[in-house]
């Protein structure tokens, strides 16, 4: 099957600083993606430039065969790590919002997490919490019927309840063509869930392999992987 | 996708300029009782005072409140484009000059109804003032005169309705021009790696440098082009109609270069922090 995303010699340099070194990396296709890696690793520098929100210094990002625009906009739904929706707005504003511009926009599966988790749909986001804001935000990313789901921390900001919650919505939302990219330090509550693992040092690829290899081969879950791999 | 990006361009950014609107029509309608009010009967000194503190008052509202849609016009643009809202904005499935244009409307639009809003509200305060201090029916009177203005205008060379028209244009032109030296200045802020409000701010001021330099330099090449050619003072008309359309076409290409840059900064400079 062709791969969902491709980057090839993907590099970003901030002034001195190299974020993203010369990085290769093919994401297939039906597999939840773990992105892990220290802070200041690249993460979420090439979370950005996948989404077309950082232009890359160099080299090339393919997603479905094609460069970062309109057409891979409509195929990826992207969480990020910070709140970008408008305080001003309702939340059944911003879900009208989601489903005009997103043609797999999908307004049932919406509502009933709204319902799910207990967001009123008339609440202005103004008067929610910063977590019931993280979660109105995934929820507006997991009802689309994307090919790619980019996730950039999507549970640090949230109760351990509800993280179940987000982490079984992750797991049933997805089919075996689209994929999760999914960044986040919270590993031990993730790895259940993860198919592969990507772990990233200094803007480079350290190692992309499945987590069954992890525990057959060095006998450790992901998360004493990650602390032995990243020990200070 | 533009219809769509402009219904909410438009419902995120109404309120603001309402609101300023409001204020110059609630300030246009106190002056106007002030006016009609018995308070000139008074002979006093106060009257005077009064007279010109609220004059003042009513030219820094109306200043104010054009500048403060102006302001309103780049600080949306900043945050919707630049800021965490951003993230939003650019992963949408649309084009950079789709976001673009649908910002841009919106702010011409509340632009023209501010110019409009003021206009009539100096409009109202002098015929307010007009009917209130001199007893004649002073629209009697212009009715009567108009056609004579006409004939006048058409003496001296100038097509009345022509020079309205051009004079339009170059209106227009000139609100996308002020709105798009707010967007590139904005984006080229972009371009520093900290203090990126500060930097589109050094970039306005330098646009605005240039374009006053090149409008004297154009401006005195076309006043001694008129020198040169004295027949040009037989027709002033033929040389205002001239001068609008040539300002206009002028203006437009500074519309052409600024939405450029804009465009490209947006599509091949993009860099959210």
């Amino acid at each position: 099957m062709e791969a969902l995303a491709e980057l090839r010699g993907l590099t970003k340099v901030f002034g001195n600083t190299l974020a993203v070194n010369n990085m290769n990396l093919i994401i297939p296709r039906g597999k939840i993606i773990g992105l892990l890696g220290p802070n200041g690793s690249g993460k979420t520098t090439l979370i950005k430039m996948m989404n077309g929100l950082l232009m890359p210094t160099a080299g090339t990002i393919l997603i479905n065969g094609q460069t970062p625009g309109v057409a891979t906009k409509a195929k990826v739904a992207y969480l990020p790590e910070r709140t970008y929706l408008q305080n001003g707005m309702k939340v059944c504003d911003i879900v009208d919002f989601f489903c005009d511009f997103y043609e797999d926009f999908d307004r049932e599966r919406a509502f009933t997490m709204l319902s799910n988790l207990a967001i009123p749909f008339t609440a202005p986001l103004k008067t929610l919490s910063k977590g019931t804001k993280e979660k109105v935000q995934l929820i507006l990313v997991m009802s689309r019927r994307a090919d790619l789901y980019i996730l950039d921390e999507p549970i640090a900001g949230v109760d351990p309840a509800a993280r179940d919650y987000i982490l079984r919505t992750i797991i049933t939302n997805y089919n075996e063509n689209s994929s999760i990219l999914l960044s986040t330090h919270l590993i031990t509550d993730i790895e259940n869930i993860l198919d592969e693992v990507i772990l990233v040092r200094s803007g480079q690829i350290l190692a992309h392999m499945e987590v069954d290899q992890i525990r057959t081969e060095y006998g450790q879950s992901v998360d004493a992987y990650f602390r032995r791999v990243f020990a200070c | 996708m533009l219809k769509k990006l402009f219904k909410y361009e438009w419902k995120f950014f109404w309120k603001v300029p309402a609101t300023i609107n409001l204020a110059l029509a609630i300030i246009t309608l106190l002056g106007v009782m002030f006016i009609i009010s018995p308070l000139w009967e008074l002979e006093s000194e106060l009257i005077g005072i009064l007279m010109s503190t609220s004059l003042m008052f009513y030219y820094l509202s109306i200043f104010a409140g054009s500048i403060a849609v102006t302001v309103y016009i780049a600080i949306r643009f900043y945050r919707s484009a630049y800021t965490d809202e951003g993230y939003l904005t650019h992963t949408l499935p649309v084009t950079p000059r789709q976001i673009i244009l649908s910002k841009l409307f919106v702010g011409v639009i509340w632009t023209f109804i501010t110019g409009c809003v003021i206009a009539i509200s100096v409009a109202v305060l002098i015929f307010t003032f007009i009917f209130a201090s001199i007893d004649f029916n002073f629209f009697y009177e212009i009715g009567e005169v108009w056609e004579e203005i006409l004939e006048a205008f058409k003496e001296l060379g100038f097509h009345f309705y022509l020079s309205v028209f051009l004079f339009f244009l170059l209106y227009a032109a000139g609100a996308f021009f002020n709105i798009l030296m707010l967007y590139s200045a904005v984006s080229l802020g972009q371009l520093f790696s900290r203090h990126k409000i500060a930097g589109a701010v050094i970039w306005y001021i330098a646009e605005y440098m240039i374009v006053q330099f090149g409008s004297s330099i154009l401006m005195s090449v076309a006043i001694l082009g008129l020198f040169n050619s004295m027949d040009a003072f037989d027709s002033p008309g033929a040389v205002t109609s001239l001068l609008f359309g040539g300002g206009f076409l002028l203006v437009l290409a500074g519309d052409i270069v600024l939405y450029c840059i804009t465009e490209y900064m947006m599509k091949k400079k993009l860099n959210l922090d």
